[in-house]
C-alpha cells in the first residue's frame, strides 16, 4: 500500500505556527485597519467641520459688503466723490444699472476692465440674478467677472428706479483663505457650482476644476487627487451662501504616516513573532522531534527484523520519551516472541493446507484475484497454484457461470459488510470447474467471507473438494428414485384398476346378495348361505379398500377432509361397534374421555378407520382382561391411547409392526388379517399430523397411542342421527317413476334392477329400462324421459360423464322435459373422482358395489318416491358369553370339535360353516354364537375355544 | 493522483488559453493636448468630454492623458515631445493654429497620430504626415465668410484681426480680403489688435466711426469678443457683427448682451434647433458637469469616436490607425459624418447662425 506523502512533525508544527501567526496578523491587521479607518474618518470629519467656518466668515464678509453698498446708495450724488468712493474698498466695481440691464453709470472701476457704460448684462448669467434678486439684495453666485474674467461676486440692490450693482473685491477673501490655509496647514479652495475653482489658498497647485459629481461620496483616504506632485484627500463642504463649496485638501502624508507607523509595528510584530517561533521550533525539534525520529528509525529496524540497538547512551530530556523508549523495547521483545509463535503457527497451517487433498484458497473479492491457492489444485484441475493465481478468477469457472458466480460472491460480501450475514457463516456450493485438459470436475466449495479491516478488503476463504464420485452416486440415486416413483405410480394405477375390476364383479355378487336378502321366502339355511356371501363380499371389499388406501397413501393421493365432527359421538359409535364383540369375548371395553369439546375439526372418517382398526386389534389379541380406549385433550391437540391386556408384542417385532403385510408371531398364530391394518393406521395417523407409537410387553399387554392436532370447536353438540329402519318396499299408489339403469355390464344392471323391482308394489310404481352405454342412455332419455337414471361412469361408446353432461345440457335447454335425477354409480375408489363426477352434472354419487340402503336413501332424498320402512330394527342374534360358549362347546362331541379345530386352525371358513351347520338343530343358540363369530372371520375368538383347554391342561 | 494532476494541469492550460483569448484588450493612451488649467471652460470642457465619452463607452480602450500646453506656442513642442517620450502615440488637440505649427514636425514621420480639432492654419493643409484635421482650413473658412459678408448690405466694414494667433488670423484675413475684393462693394477698415487685451476706452474712438458691419476675426477662444461686439453694438445698434467659428461658445455669447441679436456666427455645424444630436449632446454634457461647454467639444467627441472605432477594429498602431481613417471614405460619428481626403484634411459646409439666443438655451 502506498502511503500518502507526509510532512515531518517539525515542519508541520512550523507550518501550524506560521498559519497561527498569519491568522493573528490578519486579525491584527484588520483591527489596525479598522482603527485607522475610524481615526481617519474622524479626522476628516473634523476637517470638514472646519471648512464650515470658512462659510461663516464668508457670510459675515458678505453681510458687511451688503451694508456697505446700502450705505453707498444712501449717499447723495454730491457726496460720491472719488475719495469717498475709494473708501468702499469692499467693492472693486460699483455700477448703476438701467432697466434694460445696461450699465448706466460706473461709480468705481478697475483700470483694466472690459465693461463700459452701455455694456449689457442681458444675455449673461447675471441677468437672471439681476432680474430675480434686485429687491432682496442677495449675492450672485461666484462666477467669472465680465470685467476681467476673474472670480467675482456681484451684489445688486434696488433703489428707486435704479439698480446698483457692486462687484466684490475678493482680495480680502483670498487673503482669508490663504491665512486659514496657513493656520490649518491644508490648502483650501472655493469651488463654484459648476466645479470651477474660483479661489485657492495655494494657486500653485493649479487645481482649476473639480468634477463635483465624482466627489459626492464622503471623503476617504482611498479617494485622492494629485496636484503639485502630492496626493490630496478633497474634503468638500455642503454649498454655502453663494452656492459655492469649500474644499479642504488634506495631504495624504499625515494619514500615510499613521498608516506606515502601524504597518511598521505590524511587520515588526510579525517578524519578531516569526523569529521566536522558528527558534522555539528548532529547540523543540532538537529535544522532541529528533528523538521521535530516532524511534521511527528503530521501528524501521524492528520492521525489517534488525536489532534495535541499545539506549544506554541516549540522554532523553523528557521523562515521557524515556518511558516510550522503555516500553518500546518491551514491545519489541514481545513482538519478537509473537513473531516466533506466528511463524510456527504459519508453518503448521502451511503444512496442513499444502498436504491435504482439498484445495485451500483465498480470494480478494474486490479484484477477483486469488491471494493464495494451495498446491492441491494441480491434482484437482491440472493447473499449478501459480497459474491459478496469475489468472483472473474467471479462469477457474465455467464460462457460462463466471459472471453469475462473481455476482453471487459480491452479493454475499455485501451481506457481510452490512451485517446481514455473520462472519462465521459458511456457504456450501457445488460448482463444476474446468480442468486444464479440457474436461470438467464437480467440486464442493465451502466458503466463508472475512472483512480484512487491515487491508480494507473482503476476503473469500474457501476449501474446494472433488465430489465427482458423489455426483455420480447422486445421479444414479436420482435415476433410481425416478424409476421407483414410476414403479410406485404404476403400482398405484394397477391397484386402482384392480380395485375397479374387482369391484365390478363384486357389485354383482353383493347386489344380488342384497336382493336375495330381501327375499322372505328363503329358509334358514339359505339365509345363512346368503349371509355368508354378503359377509365374504363385505370382507373382500374391506380388503380391497385397505389395499387401495395403502396404495393411495403411497401415491400421495389421500386427501383428508377437514370438517367439524363430534368426537364424543365417534367414540360412542366405536364403543357401540365393539360392545357386542367384547361381551362375546368376555372382555371389558372401557372408553375414557377427558376434556373433550363438543366438536373438533378433522377427518372423522379416517379417525374412525384408525380407531376401529386399533380397537379391533386390541379385542382380537386380548383373551382376558380389558380393552381401554382413552382420549383426552392435551396441549398439542387430543391424545388417543388404545391399551389392552392381551398377548403383547415381542420387543424385536415392535419395529416391523407398521410395515405393510407384516404380521407378528402372535398375529400369525391367530391366522387372521392381512397385515395391512397397522400399516394403514400408522400412515393415516401420520397424514393427520400425528405419530402412532406402539408399546408392548409380551403377555402383559400393548398400548397404541397417538396425538392428533385436532382443533376444538365450541359448537353445540349435534344430536346423534336417528337410526333409520330398513326399507321394505314402496308405498303403493304413487305416481309412476321411470328408472333408467345404464351400465355396460348386464351383471351390474341386473342386480340393481332386481333390488328395485323387489320394492315394487302392485300395481308397480317403478318402470325400468336399461342401456349399455351413454349413447343409448341419451337416446332413451329423449324418448322415454326417465325420472331417475343410475349412470355408470366408465362405459364404451360414450362414457357416463359425457352422457350426463349432454342430458343435463338438454334439460337446461328444454324446460318442458323431465327433471331427471342422475345417480352416478362407479367402481372407482378414488375420492378425487367423486368431485369430478358431481361437477359434470350428476346429482349424487354411489360406489360399486352399491349398498341398498344407500341407494334407497338417495332416491328418498332426491325423488318424490315414498318408501315403506320396517317397524323395528332387525334383531341381533342372541349370543352367548364366552364362558357359556366354552361350557356348551365342551359338551359337543370330541370328534366334531377336533374337526372344527382343524378347520379353524387352517382358517377354512367354508369347513367351519359346514361343521357348524350340524349344531343348528341341536344347540341353535350355540350355533348362532359360533356362526356369528365365523361370519365375522373372527378366528381369534374361535381359537379361544381351545385356548381354554390349553389353560386347563396346563393347570 | 496522477490523473487528477493531469486533469488539473489541463484545466489550468484550458483556463489560461481561454483567458488569453477573452482577456480585455490593453488600454491605449490618448494624449489630450489642450489648455487644461485655463480655469475656464477651455481645457475643462475637453477633459470632461473625455470623461463623458468613457462613461458612455465603458469598454473603450482609450485612456485619456491630459497634455497641457496652455496654448502657449513656445511650450507646445516640448510638452508634446515629453508625451511622445512617455509612449503616447495618439493625440487629440484643441490648441490654436500658432501652437499647432510649432509641433507639426513631431508628426511628420507618422510615428504618432494627432487628430486636430481646432487649428485651421493652412500650414497643416495638404501634408502627408500624422496630423489629421477634422475642421476645414482657414482659407475655406474665410472665403465662405467673405462670400457671406459680400451678400450683406452696407459700405463700410470694420475688420478686427486678432494678433494673438497670427498663424490663423493672418492667412485668414488675407483670404477674406482677397475673396471680399472679388465683389468690391465694401470699404474695408482693417484694424489689428490683441483681443485678449481689449480695452474699451482705447477702442471707443474706432468703434464710434460710421460702419455698416463688423467682422471680428478672432483667432482664439476668448470672451473679450463678446465685449468687443457689445461696444460696436453700442455705437451701431443695427449693424451686423460677424464672428468666426471660434466664437461658438456660451461664454462669449453670454457676454455679448443685446448685440447677440445682430451677431452672425459662422459654424461648421448647423444650429442646435436643426441638429438634434448636437443639441442632445450639449444637454447631456451640461447635465453631467453643470456648465455649457465650448463648441470644440463636438470635434473632440468626434475625434474620440474615430480613434475608438479604429481601436475596436484592432488597429492600435499609428500607421494602422491613420491607414484606417484615411482609407475609409466616410466615418459615422454620433455627431455627424467625417470624410478625410488623402492628406487627412476635411471639407465642410458652413452655417451662418443668427438665432444665437437659441444657442444659449
Amino acid at each position: 500500500m502506498t502511503l500518502p506523502h507526509r510532512l515531518a512533525f517539525g515542519r508541520y508544527n512550523l507550518l501550524l505556527e506560521a498559519v497561527a501567526l498569519l491568522l493573528t496578523s490578519i486579525i491584527l491587521f484588520l483591527a489596525v485597519w479598522f482603527t485607522l479607518t475610524k481615526l481617519n474618518q474622524k479626522y476628516l470629519d473634523l476637517r470638514l467641520a472646519e471648512a464650515s467656518r470658512v462659510h461663516l466668515f464668508l457670510k459675515q464678509h458678505l453681510n458687511d459688503s451688503q451694508a456697505a453698498l446700502a450705505s453707498f446708495i444712501k449717499l447723495p450724488d454730491a457726496e460720491r466723490t472719488p475719495k469717498v468712493i475709494a473708501l468702499f474698498s469692499t467693492f472693486s466695481e460699483i455700477y448703476r444699472i438701467d432697466q434694460d440691464l445696461r450699465i448706466a453709470q460706473i461709480y468705481k472701476a478697475g483700470s483694466q476692465i472690459r465693461t463700459f457704460v452701455g455694456f449689457s448684462f442681458a444675455t449673461s448669467k447675471l441677468s437672471r440674478y439681476l432680474a430675480a434678486n434686485g429687491e432682496r439684495g442677495n449675492f450672485s453666485e461666484i462666477m467669472r467677472g465680465y470685467e476681467d474674467d476673474l472670480p467675482s461676486i456681484y451684489l445688486n440692490i434696488a433703489a428707486g428706479d435704479h439698480l446698483y450693482l457692486g462687484r466684490l473685491n475678493l482680495d480680502y477673501v483670498q487673503n482669508f483663505l490663504t491665512q486659514f490655509s496657513g493656520y490649518s496647514g491644508t490648502p483650501v479652495l472655493l469651488v463654484a457650482q459648476d466645479g470651477f475653482v474660483m479661489l485657492a489658498s495655494d494657486p500653485t497647485l493649479r487645481i482649476l476644476a473639480l468634477d463635483l459629481k465624482h466627489w459626492t461620496q464622503p471623503p476617504s483616504p482611498y479617494r485622492t487627487l494629485t496636484a503639485g506632485g502630492r496626493h490630496w484627500i478633497p474634503v468638500i463642504s455642503a454649498p454655502g451662501v453663494l452656492g459655492a463649496r469649500i474644499v479642504t485638501l488634506i495631504p495624504t502624508e499625515v494619514l500615510d504616516t499613521q498608516r506606515n507607523a502601524l504597518l511598521f509595528f505590524l511587520v515588526t510584530f510579525i517578524g519578531v513573532s516569526l523569529l521566536v517561533r522558528v527558534f522555539k521550533n528548532m529547540h523543540l525539534n532538537r529535544l522532541f522531534t529528533r528523538p521521535i525520529a530516532t524511534f521511527a528509525a528503530k521501528m524501521r529496524d524492528l520492521e525489517h527484523g534488525n536489532a534495535i540497538g541499545d539506549s544506554v547512551n541516549i540522554n532523553y530530556r523528557f521523562k515521557e520519551l524515556a518511558d516510550i523508549d522503555v516500553h518500546f523495547r518491551a514491545m519489541a521483545a514481545a513482538i519478537a516472541q509473537r513473531e516466533q509463535s506466528l511463524r510456527e503457527s504459519e508453518q503448521k497451517y502451511r503444512v496442513l493446507t499444502e498436504n491435504i487433498k482439498d484445495v485451500v484458497w483465498t480470494l480478494d473479492v474486490a479484484t477477483m484475484r486469488f491471494l493464495y491457492v494451495s498446491p492441491a489444485v494441480e491434482a484437482l484441475r491440472g493447473f499449478t497454484a501459480d497459474e491459478i493465481m496469475a489468472a483472473p478468477v474467471d479462469a477457474a469457472l465455467m464460462p457460462e457461470m463466471g459472471e453469475q458466480l462473481k455476482a453471487l460472491v459480491r452479493q454475499r460480501a455485501a451481506a457481510l459488510l452490512v451485517g446481514k450475514m455473520p462472519a462465521e457463516h459458511f456457504y456450501c456450493d457445488e460448482i463444476e470447474q474446468p480442468r486444464k485438459d479440457g474436461t470438467t470436475v464437480w467440486t464442493e466449495v465451502v466458503t466463508s467471507y472475512w472483512h480484512n479491516e487491515l487491508a480494507d478488503r473482503v476476503e473469500l476463504h474457501g476449501v474446494t473438494r472433488d465430489i465427482s464420485e458423489r455426483k455420480r452416486a447422486e445421479a444414479a440415486l436420482i435415476v433410481a428414485k425416478q424409476q421407483a416413483e414410476a414403479a410406485n405410480c404404476a403400482k398405484s394405477m394397477f391397484l386402482a384398476n384392480m380395485s375397479h375390476e374387482i369391484r365390478t364383479p363384486l357389485n354383482a355378487i353383493l347386489g344380488f346378495a342384497q336382493v336375495l336378502a330381501r327375499d322372505n321366502s328363503l329358509n334358514a339355511i339359505q339365509n345363512k348361505s346368503l349371509n355368508t356371501i354378503l359377509r365374504s363380499g363385505e370382507h373382500l371389499l374391506s380388503l380391497i379398500n385397505d389395499i387401495l388406501d395403502m396404495a393411495k397413501i403411497e401415491a400421495g393421493r389421500v386427501h383428508l377432509r377437514n370438517a367439524p365432527f363430534d368426537l364424543s359421538g365417534l367414540l360412542a359409535e366405536i364403543e357401540g361397534l365393539f360392545w357386542q364383540r367384547t361381551r362375546e369375548h368376555n372382555l371389558t371395553l372401557s372408553v375414557e374421555t377427558a376434556g373433550l369439546p363438543p366438536q373438533v375439526l378433522g377427518d372423522a372418517l379416517r379417525l374412525r378407520q384408525v380407531l376401529i382398526n386399533l380397537v379391533g386389534n386390541a379385542v382380537k389379541f386380548t383373551l382376558v382382561g380389558i380393552v381401554k380406549l382413552r382420549v383426552e385433550a392435551v396441549a398439542e391437540g387430543f391424545a388417543f391411547a388404545i391399551s389392552d391386556t392381551g398377548v403383547g408384542i415381542d420387543t424385536s417385532e415392535l419395529a416391523q409392526i407398521f410395515e405393510p403385510f407384516t404380521q407378528t408371531t402372535s398375529g400369525q398364530k391367530m391366522l387372521g388379517g392381512t397385515g395391512l391394518g397397522l400399516a394403514l393406521s400408522h400412515q393415516l395417523v401420520r397424514l393427520m399430523g400425528g405419530q402412532l407409537i406402539a408399546e408392548s410387553i409380551p403377555n402383559v399387554g400393548s398400548c397404541f397411542s397417538f396425538t392428533l392436532p385436532l382443533t376444538a370447536i365450541a359448537a353445540p353438540r349435534q344430536p346423534a342421527p336417528a337410526t333409520l329402519h330398513p326399507v321394505i318396499g314402496l308405498q303403493p299408489q304413487q305416481p309412476r317413476c321411470r328408472v333408467l339403469i345404464v351400465d355396460d355390464f348386464a351383471d351390474n344392471r341386473e342386480p340393481l334392477r332386481a333390488l328395485l323391482e323387489s320394492l315394487n308394489p302392485q300395481p308397480p310404481v317403478l318402470e325400468f329400462r336399461e342401456a349399455s352405454n351413454g349413447q343409448e342412455a341419451i337416446a332413451l332419455w329423449e324418448v322415454w324421459q326417465p325420472q331417475v337414471i343410475f349412470m355408470d361412469m366408465r362405459m364404451p361408446v360414450l362414457s357416463g360423464e359425457e352422457a350426463t353432461r349432454h342430458i343435463k345440457m338438454c334439460m337446461a335447454a328444454q324446460p318442458e322435459t323431465v327433471r331427471s335425477v342422475i345417480v352416478a354409480l362407479t367402481a372407482s375408489a378414488l375420492e378425487d373422482d367423486r368431485q369430478h363426477i358431481l361437477s359434470c352434472g350428476c346429482d349424487e354419487f354411489a360406489r360399486k358395489p352399491f349398498r341398498a340402503e344407500e341407494l334407497f336413501g338417495i332416491l328418498e332424498r332426491l325423488t318424490s318416491l315414498q318408501f315403506i320402512r320396517a317397524e323395528t330394527l332387525p334383531s341381533a342374534p342372541i349370543l352367548l358369553a364366552t364362558e357359556e360358549v366354552i361350557a356348551r362347546f365342551e359338551k359337543c362331541a370330541v370328534t366334531w370339535r377336533d374337526a372344527l379345530q382343524q378347520a379353524v386352525e387352517v382358517g377354512d371358513f367354508d369347513q367351519i360353516q359346514e361343521r357348524l351347520k350340524s349344531l343348528a338343530d341341536s344347540d341353535p343358540v350355540l350355533y348362532d354364537t359360533l356362526a356369528h363369530w365365523a361370519d365375522r372371520y373372527d378366528l381369534d375368538v374361535l381359537m379361544g375355544l381351545w385356548a381354554a383347554d390349553a389353560v386347563t391342561d396346563q393347570s | 493522483m496522477k490523473k487528477s494532476l493531469l486533469l488539473l494541469a489541463l484545466l489550468m492550460i484550458g483556463g489560461g488559453f481561454t483567458w488569453w483569448q477573452l482577456r480585455p484588450a490593453p488600454p491605449i493612451q490618448v494624449g489630450m493636448i489642450a489648455w487644461i488649467a485655463s480655469g475656464a471652460v477651455i481645457g475643462s470642457s475637453e477633459i470632461h468630454e473625455s470623461d463623458l465619452f468613457l462613461e458612455e463607452h465603458p469598454h473603450s480602450r482609450i485612456r485619456v492623458i491630459p497634455v497641457d500646453d496652455e496654448w502657449q506656442p513656445e511650450q507646445t513642442a516640448a510638452i508634446v515631445q515629453a508625451a511622445l517620450a512617455q509612449g503616447i502615440r495618439f493625440f487629440i488637440s484643441t490648441h490654436p493654429s500658432n501652437c499647432a505649427v510649432k509641433s507639426v514636425h513631431l508628426f511628420a514621420d507618422s510615428q504618432a497620430v494627432l487628430i486636430n480639432t481646432s487649428s485651421t492654419t493652412p500650414v497643416l493643409t495638404g501634408r502627408d504626415d500624422g496630423i489629421l484635421r477634422i475642421v476645414p482650413d482657414v482659407i475655406q473658412e474665410q472665403r465662405a465668410i467673405a462670400d457671406y459678408v459680400n451678400a450683406l448690405p452696407g459700405k463700410r466694414l470694420l475688420v478686427l484681426q486678432d494678433t494673438g494667433n497670427l498663424a490663423y488670423s493672418a492667412p485668414g484675413f488675407a483670404a477674406f480680403a482677397a475673396k471680399l475684393s472679388t465683389v468690391n462693394h465694401w470699404q474695408l477698415e482693417h484694424h489689428a489688435m490683441l483681443m485678449s487685451a481689449f480695452n474699451p476706452a482705447q477702442e471707443r474712438q474706432l468703434m464710434a466711426q460710421p460702419f455698416d458691419a463688423l467682422y471680428i476675426l478672432g483667432g482664439s477662444f476668448q470672451s473679450d469678443i463678446g465685449n468687443i461686439a457689445q461696444l460696436f453694438h453700442y455705437f451701431h445698434p443695427d449693424a451686423p457683427i460677424v464672428l468666426t467659428p471660434w466664437a461658438r461658445s456660451p461664454a462669449i455669447l453670454e457676454t455679448s448682451g443685446d448685440a447677440i441679436d445682430h451677431i452672425i456666427l459662422v459654424s461648421t455645424y448647423p444650429p442646435r434647433e436643426v441638429n438634434t444630436e448636437i443639441d442632445h449632446y450639449f444637454n447631456r454634457f451640461a447635465a453631467r458637469f453643470g456648465y455649457k461647454p465650448h463648441a470644440m467639444t463636438i470635434e473632440v467627441r468626434q475625434a474620440l469616436e474615430l480613434l475608438d472605432q479604429a481601436f475596436a477594429l484592432g488597429y492600435d498602431t499609428p500607421q494602422a490607425v491613420k491607414r484606417y481613417l484615411l482609407s475609409t471614405p466616410t466615418h459615422h460619428t454620433s455627431l455627424g459624418i467625417i470624410s478625410f481626403d488623402r492628406f487627412g484634411d476635411v471639407t465642410r459646409p458652413y452655417y451662418f447662425i443668427r438665432d444665437l439666443r437659441n444657442e444659449l438655451k
